[in-house]
């Protein structure tokens, strides 16, 4: 059982780390429309910074934040009862500044639904958005990005 | 009978597999008193192609799929559509063509595109009541595995 939940969460990391820091592209015209891409834009971070996310015009509904364990923190999820601001907001934010120190999201404990701080120790996360927060990453809409806090 | 188990809006399931589910959300209701959520269901190549519209639209190389050929298969769809000036409709509609044409050979991208996959709801369990989900499950689902990240269980029939 352990192996299996060790070996599932090893697969789901090793596939996001060749993510990394999203490219740096520059934005690709479209029917006309100025299509900006997903891009975090510093993926070292200290307790003192701030996560600065670039969004799409077109991104996924929700937003997680997976620790170095594995536990996933859910930030923005109507469908959960998570909001860290209104639907209707969060679908046209341009950029999303998310501080290191103190940024609560919610987790489940023994069923029971509990806020926590996420950034509680040092090493690697991951920025999570997904239209689906409980399928694979191969079967939503998602954007993902590594950052390493130290 | 009351229906002991609910799906997330928009989720596919087909009538074999909606018996199935009900088996195994009568079987956890008895254990538990607690109801199941479906949270994904069988997808439709469209839905896949939209989907892999989106994340290739915002500049994803789509490292995310462990099938790396098939990926970068329609990554190629994609550019070739963008390239030629193709509208959204279009590119999307090139992308599906391109599922399709994988599908056939028995290729999935996503687990979803084969019939009788779906997800449940873990996040709400409780250690003992997720034993209890795969003890109902035993017997109906070909496969039950607990996924760790995202969290739910993933079901085939």
């Amino acid at each position: 059982m352990m192996k299996a939940i060790i070996k599932s969460f090893l697969l789901f990391y090793l596939a996001l780390l060749s993510i990394g820091c999203v490219e740096v592209k520059t934005s690709i015209t479209e029917n006309n429309n100025t299509v900006e891409h997903f891009l975090v834009s510093s993926t070292e971070l200290t307790k003192n910074d701030v996560i600065t996310i670039n969004l799409p015009k077109v991104r996924p509904k929700n937003l997680a934040i997976i620790d170095p364990n594995g536990q996933m923190f859910i930030i923005q999820s109507a469908e959960a009862d998570v909001l860290m601001m209104r639907e209707e907001e969060f679908l046209l934010l341009k950029t999303l500044e998310i501080p290191i120190r103190n940024s609560k999201g919610t987790i489940w404990i023994n069923g029971q639904k509990s806020k926590q701080v996420i950034f509680e120790q040092a090493g690697k996360y991951i920025i999570y958005f997904a239209d689906n927060l409980e399928t694979e990453p191969e079967n939503t809409f998602n954007f993902s990005a590594q950052i390493t806090v130290k | 009978m009351k229906e002991h188990y609910t799906s997330k809006s928009g989720v596919i399931l087909e009538a074999n597999v909606k018996l199935k589910i009900k088996k195994i959300a009568d079987k956890y209701y008895a254990a538990t008193q607690k109801n199941i959520v479906v949270t994904s269901g069988t997808r439709t190549s469209k839905s896949q192609a939209e989907a892999m519209y989106g994340k290739l639209a915002g500049g994803d190389k789509l490292t995310v799929y462990k099938n790396r050929t098939a990926a970068q298969e329609i990554k190629k769809s994609y550019d070739d559509a963008v390239t030629a000036k193709k509208l959204k409709p279009q590119i999307i509609q090139a992308i599906k063509s391109t599922l399709d044409s994988q599908i056939l050979k028995k290729v999935y991208i996503s687990k979803h595109l084969r019939k009788g996959a779906i997800d449940v709801r873990s996040r709400d369990m409780t250690p003992n009541e997720k034993i209890k989900f795969k003890t109902a499950s035993l017997g109906v689902a070909t496969k039950v595995i607990l996924e760790v990240t995202p969290p739910h269980f993933h079901l085939q029939f």
